[in-house]
């Protein structure tokens, strides 16, 4: 591999990402400013910023790796995945968007305890611990394989690939905060785009042809052309089928994507954007299976199956195409800790510092605090990273699992359950949070290694519910919900109150 | 077997590619005259300012 000319690429995409961060500086002078770009992003920057946010390393060295092993079985990870991304934009962002804006909310954590009028701050803890726990796990994840990507595409040291890594991360993140964040997702996204697009495309063109290829995988193994692959229809297929689809189950309701709807400039940003985030993830996540089905018949036999999208970058593409397509594997990781980094420091910042302990601090001392939260919190994800090296796909799941599994059932259930009441809310967040820690545990293996996401969001609705029937919900929730359904109207049918304004639909309501 | 793939395989690939956007579409169809904006609605914000 020519050195110098990847190393090229990488400076000139590092040069742009740090340019990004000094654009957006100048508007990180609020915590709103600084946590949420001020809400003004449009529909092309929020779409792309989900679905990068929501797809890692994961996306190209896992799933890629997913489809070398388990061939077309793998096409339940899409499914899951594009249906849970169609359902958020279209369900659940534009009420969640109307409640948010009107209770001024800047976190997930700030929506919840005005939802649930929490004067405690119970909701805020229980958020913050939970997001500072699985942020970490989820970062350390992400540095391992920025280590791995530089030691085999660069041949630099696993710790150096790390440090690197961490370096422009905290670099563009701590200077210009969401902002920064968001733009640097979407050229992250359209580069992660046009190589999904073009790997499978290259993969199968080497391969002689569709036909050819699916010749030789059914050579090596036809189940790899089945949609329940070497299981069969068998309880284990069944199991392998749904914790697969429930991947993307977190699309609906983690906090990291949440924040992507909050920062939208208008709800009309939010109907834009559905058609253009599932073009997109329809291309990431049918690009990468393909491209590992491809890789299996190109590359029969590789020790790692994580390891198929740079052997076929650096054996099929020259030198410069190889920089690129490591700059998107970067892309991916750089895309994901940074909007987790940014979800952190709000957490300690906004929801602890700011509402629990010094109100009255000043918004642009409490600005500067997140970024120094920021680089405090990448700094421990890089110790963690330098200290042992892991399996990504499996860790970034648990991780992913566990923030969606303690927030989407509750967020759901405030969403379009009025009963819910606050003490629901804190033990469905606890519950959902512990049940995914439990069954990675002790229980996976004995049921067919069944992915945590589903008992996870299992037990988070069931606990929501349960308590919520037993307690009383706050006062108002009844009239705030009804407002929502007259601004939004329901997911298919149209708002009854078109063209009126929604503080007066609020108001009306209250009355 | 079409094309070399049989035909659940299909199925669950057609299903992966076009529910996902047939949603999103009929979604913003919709919506997308009420939250237009010409309307100003959805800006959280009264015309008067």
């Amino acid at each position: 591999m020519a050195e110098a000319e990847v190393i090229g690429v990488l400076i000139v995409y590092f040069m742009i990402l740090i340019g990004i961060g000094w654009w957006a500086s100048r508007d990180t002078k609020s915590v709103a400013g600084y946590y949420l770009a001020d809400k003004t992003l449009p529909s092309w920057v929020i779409a792309f910023s989900a679905n990068t946010t929501g797809e890692s390393a994961w996306l190209l060295l896992g799933l890629t790796g997913m489809g070398y092993m388990v061939g077309f079985h793998a096409l339940w990870i899409v499914l899951g995945e594009v249906l849970g991304v169609a359902l958020a934009w279209s369900v659940v962002a534009r009420p969640f968007k109307t409640l948010t804006d009107r209770y001024d909310a800047i976190t997930v954590p700030d929506y919840l305890s005005d939802r649930f009028g929490d004067r405690s701050h119970t909701i805020r803890v229980v958020s913050a611990i939970i997001i500072l726990t699985m942020v970490g796990a989820y970062t350390a994840a992400q540095l391992t394989a920025s280590g791995k990507a530089f030691s085999s595409f660069v041949g630099t040291s696993y710790e150096g690939g790390v440090v690197i890594g961490a370096i422009v991360i905290l670099l563009y993140t701590s200077i210009g905060g969401f902002k920064a964040v968001a733009y640097s997702d979407l050229v992250q996204g359209v580069l992660m785009f046009a190589s999904l697009l073009l790997l499978p495309i290259v993969g199968i063109w080497q391969a002689g042809g569709w036909r050819e290829l699916m010749g030789g995988i059914a050579a090596i193994d036809p189940a790899l052309l089945t949609p329940m692959g070497s299981y069969g229809l068998s309880v284990a297929g069944v199991a392998s089928a749904i914790g697969f689809a429930g991947i993307g189950l977190a699309f609906l309701g983690a906090p990291q994507l949440l924040t992507r709807f909050m920062s939208a400039r208008d709800r009309v940003q939010i109907l834009r954007a559905g058609p253009i985030a599932v073009v997109c993830i329809v291309v990431f996540d049918i690009g990468a299976v393909l491209t590992g089905i491809a890789g299996r018949f190109l590359f029969p036999g590789l020790e790692d199956p994580e390891t198929v999208l740079p052997v076929m970058s650096t054996t099929l593409f020259p030198p410069v195409l190889t920089g690129i397509i490591l700059v998107v594997v970067l892309a991916a990781i750089m895309s994901t800790v940074d909007s987790l980094l940014i979800l952190a420091s709000s957490a300690v910042v906004r929801d602890v510092v700011q509402q629990v302990f010094k109100p009255d601090l000043s918004d642009l001392k409490l600005a500067a605090l997140g970024k120094a939260v920021t680089i405090l919190i990448g700094l421990g994800g890089l110790i963690t990273a330098l200290g042992e090296s892991r399996t990504i796909f499996w860790f970034v799941l648990f991780a992913w699992s566990g923030l969606a599994s303690a927030f989407t059932p509750v967020v759901l259930c405030s969403l379009f359950w009025k009963r819910t009441t606050r003490a629901g809310a804190i033990w469905g967040m606890i519950a959902g949070f512990i049940t995914t820690v439990v069954w990675v545990l002790i229980f996976k293996e004995r049921f067919y290694d069944l992915y945590e996401m589903i008992p996870g969001f299992g037990a988070g609705f069931l606990v929501t519910i349960a308590v919520s029937l037993g307690t009383e919900p706050p006062p108002g929730a009844d009239a705030d919900l009804d407002a929502v359904r007259r601004v939004v109207g329901g997911p298919f049918s149209p708002a009854p109150s078109r063209g009126v304004d929604d503080h007066l639909i609020f108001e009306g309501e209250r009355k | 077997m079409i094309a070399g793939l049989p035909f659940p395989t299909w199925i669950l690939m057609a299903a992966a590619t076009l529910l996902g956007l047939i949603l999103v579409l009929v979604n913003y169809r919709i919506h997308s005259r009420a939250e237009g904006p010409d309307t100003g609605h959805g800006r959280g914000q009264s015309d008067d300012g």
